[in-house]
């Protein structure tokens, strides 16, 4: 069972606001691309990755090609690379049956709430981790039988969740120079990388950027 | 039944579950040997900031305007939940105000 305390309760509700618009959305987006609904659900239990899901309906709209599918689908989960290992550190006492049970629900949004502060008992980390999985399978359901029937001036306010919450995970972890220049660098590149409509597995280069700035300027003594 | 979208969903199921496990595995058996514990708290910040921007949806005063007040609920709560309700709730005011 969750324990109800203030964080695990915002950390609940951040999962709600965020995960139901999200999965509305992809749900509503599948069935208007005309992609049976058994395909849209069965990807969301077993793939459970919004980018990847989104590019494989994407790729179905326009054609489907395997090896770019697959290719894509690797690069945008790249990220998660430095996910898993970042959790290792922040929970070190995590076991490896912990660590079996939460990496199939690990997500951007999973590791983001994690390794926030204040930190959660591992335990939360896993349940948090399958009521999101829970809410991202349902709200696509709900989304491919809601397809068409929300009114527009929703969705905008609906896909600001997402934004807004990562907003709020980063603005904590700014403590100094070397932390706000890595902030400020990655979110420059990513606005280039959006302007320009870059494919969606650039944010690669605003990550490594951001990295790389921040690396720098804690070398150069600025301080984290 | 259409068996090339089955191996197509299935590839893409089981290549989404070893990018989670395999680095994590990895690292579990290697722990504080590398250059990465220090690199951490950059990737936090960087992929925070790169999925911000990546989720917005446009670039207009309307989608913006409502991450002002979201900027000032999460640097005096920081708490997410409160941050993502005062940004819709902000939209929502804005798109009710016909903006």
């Amino acid at each position: 069972m969750l324990k109800l305390d203030s964080g695990t309760f915002g950390r609940i509700v951040a999962i709600l606001t965020t995960y139901v618009p999200s999965g509305v959305a992809y749900g509503t987006l599948a069935t208007a691309l005309h992609i049976p609904w058994y395909y849209t659900v069965i990807l969301s239990v077993v793939v459970y990755s919004g980018a990847v899901q989104s590019a494989f309906v994407g790729l179905w709209a326009i054609g489907f090609e395997p090896i770019t599918m697959i290719l894509t689908a690797f690069l945008l989960n790249l990220r998660h690379t430095f996910y898993g290992p970042h959790l290792e550190e922040k929970y070190p006492l995590m076991s490896s049956r912990d660590m079996y049970s939460i990496a199939p629900v690990l997500t951007d949004e999973i590791y983001a709430l994690a390794v926030s502060d204040p930190p959660m008992k591992v335990p939360v980390v896993r349940n948090l981790g399958y009521f999101a999985y829970s809410c991202w399978v349902v709200s696509s359901a709900l989304g491919v039988a809601l397809a068409g029937g929300l009114p527009l001036f929703l969705y905008p306010i609906l896909y600001l969740a997402l934004p807004a919450l990562f907003l709020a995970l980063l603005i904590p972890r700014v403590k100094g120079a070397s932390t706000a220049l890595s902030a400020a660098v990655s979110i420059s590149v990513a606005v280039v990388i959006k302007l320009y409509e870059l494919p969606e597995y650039s944010i690669l280069i605003s990550i490594g950027a951001g990295i790389l700035a921040g690396l720098l300027m804690l070398k150069a003594g600025g301080g984290k | 039944m259409n068996y090339f979208l089955i191996l197509a969903v299935a590839s893409l199921s089981i290549l989404s579950l070893l990018q989670r496990l395999v680095p994590w595995a990895v690292y579990k058996g290697h722990k504080g040997e590398t250059i990465l514990t220090i690199v951490f708290d950059y990737v936090a910040i960087s992929a925070f900031g790169s999925l911000m921007v990546e989720n917005i949806q446009s670039f207009t005063p309307v989608s913006l305007v409502p991450l002002i007040p979201a900027v000032l609920v999460a640097y005096w709560t920081r708490n997410a939940g409160a941050t993502v309700l005062v940004a819709m709730l902000a939209s929502l005011l804005l798109s009710v105000s016909g903006l």
